[in-house]
């Protein structure tokens, strides 16, 4: 177990706010249904409290317990073992997805010129600082610097302001409920049911019984805040535009004229994919820990970056690619992380604990 | 110890050897940039194009702060190149420009009329797709000329000429002659299937040795058809289209006085609003485009009181035939010269009717010549500035 | 890189620990060679003579006065001194003249015994004030080194300390570093026991404690920890005794002797450990549960723990109105941001992110970098350090150079490097901007360089992004950092509602005092890094 780390729960809020936006701020995955979008983010946002909330009573079951020793303890030793292994590769996977998109998205609008991988690689030197110092200086960091994001988001809001059209929006469900529901399962998978993740950092969470609370405070949090993105870059640029650019955030900042206010998206995109990294790497290490029977995590720190990093490079071939697999496929290579494991660890660790409670009774 | 002192003092000097070699991929410094302000966009045959750039001078703007007020020194550097496509052309460009030109302060796009008429969708490609590039900057049309002509008129009155006209076109706050749209207004009217964009005009007034901006006249407006340029109108009419898009504010209206023909009064307009209601009835559909505004008296000839109950009404009747009059003539050209969607009507039934607008899309240029178009205006005189009736002159 | 050597700070500060350690081992053998002395006084008064000569030979400011006294049994008595650092009048009234006007032959007996001899003196004969009676040789030449006046007297087996210490010292003045324009004129001064007084005037509990010892191996330093029992907290106290016991240091001049070797993180460019010369100051830190340590001859006092709001808050402003008070905290925070990130900003905005720069005032930057033949970096390089060498320069001069070095600094080489075309009217402007606000918030003032040029670095490196990744590092650092187990960061981050309205804003006094003033800081046990170990379950 790990000796003495505790983070309070506004700071679970924050991490698990920050986390659970990530990159969904500048890359809007509901593009596909142009301007219904933010239906199919309300659709996913409710459905989002019954999966976290599911996570979170997985966690009450098996109190002080992380994701991997959870899996071993329902799974037995052998299957247990395999499923945190592929548990551990989903958070390598995250990671260097979390890492291809933000450098993505810095090297083509930000710094055409700059190779991808030196922005990785530099920006990785504070992320493998901040592993190094552990949770507690983590969590303590991201709570000033994820003031950025939401300021960032009111300014835009209020800049473009005066080109919004309302009508946009309309007509609302041309094209039905399906596609819609497509898109919201999707949104469920990425962003929402990332917090998955969460399992792992559960148990250093001081106040264990509000952890229900803190975790529904932030989705409410995240989902208002996508609502807004969504329906400013809906009504700012039209539901062709939307469908067409890649970065919708960005694209919006771009039509208001005057002062000019980009750089506050990519500091607030920084401060959110480190915020998502940190949480992946920072799990992943303890989940190698703990399934290996270690003592420190420190050495492996700079390993797992560097895979990490590498393994972004070769995901995948350009942009358009990343953004096609991230909408068709990675919903359901999701599903067994996100959905199908976690639900029978529910039902296991419910029919266990009938046992217990029948056992301790007779 | 020792070492570890020596392993901080190494990696110090690492650091400083880094910051002194890399000069990173885009740090590029102020003084290896070029600022462009402004693009001229121009045909020369079939194949070929001509892109003009109006670039900072910044040998002549440091110099000038030095000796005060020398209006003729070149503030801007024009130069053209010729190539096949957008990017192609402005590339060309770093073989007499020795700084790289930057685009991201552009001010104007000034597309003249030949490449106008043969379609303006690739280079709206360009612009939407290059990073360094914003969607803010306004666009105009050269009529009669060539883009290449109006970015080398100079300006009296500013260091930089694309300033000063894209600052005019700024002006279409308060003078609805003035026609003004931005690449983003553009590239969105673009991509709605059936509706098209009208793009401000500029001119040469008159021909002179050196073009100044005082010999340009930036009025009226281009009328397109999918992206091609198909026709133009005058300073009247823009006033009517104006006032459909809901673009006018501010603006002077000038009718006879009611009670004297032969005397004019001037209405200076502050606010208006328009809505556009859309009623269907059985497979006619008729628009109906609701004006309301405010204005007060700006100045009369006569000397009669126009602010009593009666006189006002009788002036606000023949505001509203006025602006009527300027609405239905746009509303004409359109429906029937032209037969171009230019105010969103399709756009307008499509968010509304979703289902009946498929019925209709294929042959929509019909459908919006026969629609029926209703003008209600309402305007509302709201003071008659300090005074009441003009200084009767005995 | 950068990451390696953050590192690294902190793998330093263990083995500087560790070394401290050691060091205090191999201390533990030589510590007596300074002083090889009997513990035993002699009992015959010339030996004592022979040995104090031997020991203060060569020091022209010791006095030994060898004195008979008595009328029928004589007894010989040795007084000796520090010339300058008694009071020769208490020594001349209360001592030696009580000993030739008294009148031996009333009460003969006890003089003539040896065992009571000292004790009779005591009762009957002196009448200064503090006397103590010593038995230890040794410690008898350390009272008489810190100016204590020492009376051998034949035949006895131990000394009689006469405390008769004066000499001269600085009155009690304004001090020079935190002048204020409301609050008391005073400031502490050197002397040890004047600081005490001045902090018990301020606060009259009986709980305010002052705990002494020595430091020093060579100078044999007083040192005085203040706290006051029942706010502050017991655990930082402990810890503090014992770092302060791990201490084995020949000299101890100054309390920065004292805060470099107590500190948590010694390679930190930031602070731990406050300084103050200001007793209202320091009293207000030990009401809200803070501990002082005054060290004798100096008057900076150190307060921990030291958190990083603090460097944003000036005695001042409890003593202003609300409105201004706060006005003036959000002042010393924008000031804070500039002064570091100013030069960065710039140089990203130049170098980067030209596009955010209006074209109207991209004109007139133009304008001033036209014909700058060096990089916005190595101009702002170059201008910081010629404000730091103008600093430097100023800092040490009598004070009318001072004043001939500024002007020389801000008017002839700020004009003539414009006009030679070395550096921008801008660049000019930012950097003296950035100095300005420096001198906003002085308690940051050591750290304020490195910030600057790291964030400088970074700019340079990508712009707004490596700002960010920079400023990300310092987040880090500072978020790790704890002073005596508080964390750096404290009300910020871990957020803390009580103590957020003594922040960026003044709460009036009414709603702060209530409770949460007097509320000790919170000692957490694991301070160290090793916070992240991770034990096997068993």
């Amino acid at each position: 177990m790990l000796k003495n780390i505790e983070i309070s729960n506004k700071e679970l809020i924050i991490l698990m706010a920050g986390f659970i936006i990530g990159d969904s701020i500048i890359v809007n995955i509901a593009r596909a249904v142009k301007q219904d979008a933010w239906i199919s983010i309300i659709i996913s946002w409710v459905f989002a409290y019954v999966l976290i909330g599911m996570y979170v009573y997985i966690a009450k079951l098996n109190p002080n317990k992380t994701l991997i020793e959870i899996l071993i303890d329902i799974f037995g030793k052998y299957i247990g073992r395999i499923l945190s292994v592929l548990y551990l590769w989903y958070f390598l996977h995250l990671s260097s997805l979390i890492f291809r998109s933000y450098s993505e998205y810095i090297s083509i609008v930000v710094f055409p010129e700059t190779p991808r991988i030196f922005i990785t690689a530099f920006s990785s030197v504070a992320l493998v600082i901040g592993l190094k110092y552990g949770l507690e200086t983590i969590a303590r960091t991201s709570m000033i610097a994820f003031i950025i994001p939401p300021i960032s988001i009111i300014i835009i809001l209020l800049r473009s302001f005066k080109h919004m059209d309302i009508t946009n929006i309309q007509p609302v469900l041309e094209y039905g409920m399906n596609p819609i529901l497509k898109t919201s399962f999707g949104l469920l998978t990425f962003p929402f049911g990332e917090a998955i993740l969460f399992l792992m950092i559960f148990t250093f969470v001081n106040k264990k019984e509000k952890i229900l609370k803190s975790s529904f405070i932030s989705i409410t949090f995240v989902g208002v805040l996508l609502i807004i993105i969504s329906l400013m870059n809906i009504m700012v640029l039209g539901p062709e535009m939307i469908n067409r650019n890649y970065f919708n955030l960005h694209r919006t900042s771009t039509v208001v004229p005057g002062a000019i206010i980009d750089p506050f998206i990519t500091v607030s995109q920084l401060v959110l994919a480190a915020i998502q990294i940190w949480i992946c790497i920072y799990s992943l290490l303890i989940g190698i820990t703990q399934l290996f029977n270690l003592n420190d995590y420190k050495p492996f720190v700079i390993p797992i970056v560097i895979i990490s990093v590498s393994l972004s490079n070769w995901l995948y071939n350009n942009v358009a690619e990343m953004f096609r697999i991230a909408q068709e496929i990675y919903p359901y290579y999701a599903i067994p992380f996100q959905f199908i494991i976690p639900i029978i660890i529910l039902i296991i660790s419910l029919i266990k604990q009938k046992g217990n409670s029948k056992s301790t009774s007779t | 110890m020792r070492t570890i002192l020596y392993k901080v003092i190494l990696t110090l000097i690492i650091i400083s050897i880094l910051l002194g070699t890399t000069g990173c991929w885009d740090n590029v410094t102020l003084i290896e940039k070029a600022i462009v302000l402004g693009i001229g966009l121009d045909k020369i045959d079939d194949d070929t194009i001509e892109v003009t750039l109006q670039i900072i001078n910044p040998v002549s703007l440091s110099s000038q702060g030095n000796s005060s007020g020398s209006t003729n020194t070149n503030n801007v550097w024009v130069h053209s190149t010729q190539g096949d496509t957008l990017f192609d052309t402005i590339r060309k460009q770093l073989q007499t420009v020795n700084r790289k030109p930057y685009y991201s302060h552009l001010q104007l796009i000034v597309i003249g009329e030949e490449l106008a008429r043969s379609g303006i969708g690739e280079f709206l490609d360009f612009f939407e797709r290059d990073q360094e590039l914003r969607l803010a900057p306004n666009v105009v049309i050269a009529k009669d000329t060539t883009a290449k002509k109006i970015l080398s008129a100079k300006s009296d009155l500013e260091n930089i000429p694309a300033m000063h006209l894209m600052e005019i076109l700024l002006n279409d706050k308060s003078d609805f002659h003035i026609y003004n749209v931005r690449l983003f207004d553009i590239i969105t009217s673009l991509n709605f299937p059936k509706k098209n964009p009208t793009i401000g005009k500029i001119e040469i007034k008159e021909e002179v040795s050196e073009l100044k901006i005082a010999n340009i006249d930036v009025k009226g407006a281009g009328i397109f058809l999918e992206d091609k340029l198909i026709g133009w109108i005058d300073d009247d009419s823009v006033e009517g289209l104006n006032y459909i898009l809901g673009k006018v504010q501010n603006g002077l209206i000038i009718v006879k006085d009611p009670l004297n023909e032969e005397e004019l009064v001037t209405i200076e307009q502050k606010r208006s609003d328009t809505k556009i209601g859309l009623n269907i009835e059985g497979d006619q559909f008729k628009y109906s485009i609701n004006i309301k505004a405010q204005g007060t008296i700006g100045g009369q000839q006569g000397e009669d009181d126009l602010t009593n109950q009666k006189n006002s009404k009788m002036l606000e009747k023949k505001v509203e035939d006025s602006i009527n009059k300027k609405v239905q003539n746009i509303v004409d050209l359109a429906q029937n010269e032209y037969k171009s969607d230019i105010f969103g009507f399709g756009e307008k039934l499509y968010k509304e009717y979703p289902d009946y607008w498929k019925n209709v899309e294929s042959n929509w240029e019909d459908e919006f010549s026969n629609a029926l178009v209703e003008i209600n205006v309402d305007f509302k005189i709201i003071n008659s500035g300090l005074i009441d009736s003009a200084n009767e002159i005995e | 890189m950068v990451g390696m050597d953050n590192n690294m700070f902190r793998k330093l500060g263990n083995i500087f620990r560790y070394m401290k350690l050691e060091k205090e081992k191999s201390k533990n053998k030589k510590i007596d060679i300074s002083l090889n002395i009997d513990t035993k006084i002699p009992k015959d008064i010339n030996n004592i003579e022979i040995e104090l000569k031997k020991i203060f030979v060569d020091s022209f400011d010791f006095i030994l006065r060898k004195i008979t006294i008595g009328d029928d049994f004589k007894r010989e008595v040795i007084i000796t001194y520090i010339d300058g650092m008694i009071n020769e009048e208490i020594i001349n009234n209360d001592v030696l003249e009580r000993f030739l006007e008294f009148d031996y032959n009333k009460d003969n007996d006890e003089w003539t015994r040896e065992e009571d001899i000292i004790q009779f003196i005591k009762k009957e004969i002196i009448t200064a004030s503090d006397i103590r009676e010593v038995k230890d040789f040794k410690k008898t030449i350390e009272s008489i080194l810190s100016g204590d006046t020492l009376m051998y007297v034949n035949g006895a087996d131990s000394a009689l300390v006469i405390s008769a210490r004066d000499w001269k010292e600085r009155s009690i003045s304004e001090p020079v570093t935190e002048s204020v324009i409301r609050g008391p004129r005073e400031g502490f001064v050197e002397n040890l026991k004047t600081n005490t007084a001045m902090l018990r005037r301020k606060i009259k509990n009986p709980k305010l404690k002052f705990e002494t010892l020595t430091l020093g191996v060579e100078t044999d330093t007083d040192i005085c920890i203040c706290y006051i029992k029942g706010i502050a907290d017991e655990n930082i106290i402990s810890d503090l005794k014992y770092r302060l016991s791990c201490i084995k240091s020949d000299s101890i001049l100054e309390s920065g002797y004292i805060e470099q070797f107590i500190e948590d993180a010694p390679f930190s460019p930031f602070q731990t450990i406050g300084v103050s010369e200001r007793p209202d100051k320091v009293a207000g830190k030990l009401l809200e549960g803070r501990i002082a340590i005054i060290c004798d001859g100096t008057p900076f006092v150190l307060t921990l723990p030291y958190l990083f709001v603090e460097t944003l808050q000036s005695s001042e402003d409890y003593y202003s109105r609300i409105l201004y008070a706060s006005f003036n905290r959000m002042l010393r925070f924008i000031s804070f941001i500039i002064t570091t990130m100013l030069p960065a900003l710039y140089i990203a905005l130049i170098n980067f992110h030209t596009k955010v720069i209006p074209v109207r005032l991209l004109l007139s930057i133009m304008d001033s970098h036209e014909g700058i033949p060096f990089d916005p970096f190595w101009e702002a390089i170059f201008m910081s350090l010629l404000f730091e060498l103008l600093r430097e320069a100023g800092i040490r001069m009598p004070q009318p150079i001072g004043q001939a070095i500024s002007i020389v600094g801000a008017l002839v080489i700020g004009e003539s490097v414009v006009a030679a075309g070395l550096a921008s009217e801008i660049m000019i402007i930012i950097i003296a901007l950035t100095a300005i606000t420096s001198f906003i918030v002085p308690a940051l003032s050591e750290s304020l360089p490195f910030i600057r040029i790291i964030l400088m670095i970074g700019a340079n490196i990508l712009g707004f992004m490596g700002i960010v990744i920079m400023l990300a590092i310092i987040m880090l650092h500072l978020s790790s950092l704890r002073s005596f187990g508080v964390p750096y960061l404290s009300p910020f981050s871990p957020f803390r509602k009580e103590r957020i309205e003594d922040t960026l804003i003044r709460a009036p006094l009414w709603s702060m005092f209530k409770s949460s003033k007097l509320s000790s800081w919170k000692y957490s046990n694991n301070y160290s890094d090793d916070k992240n170990y991770i034990e096997k379950e068993d």
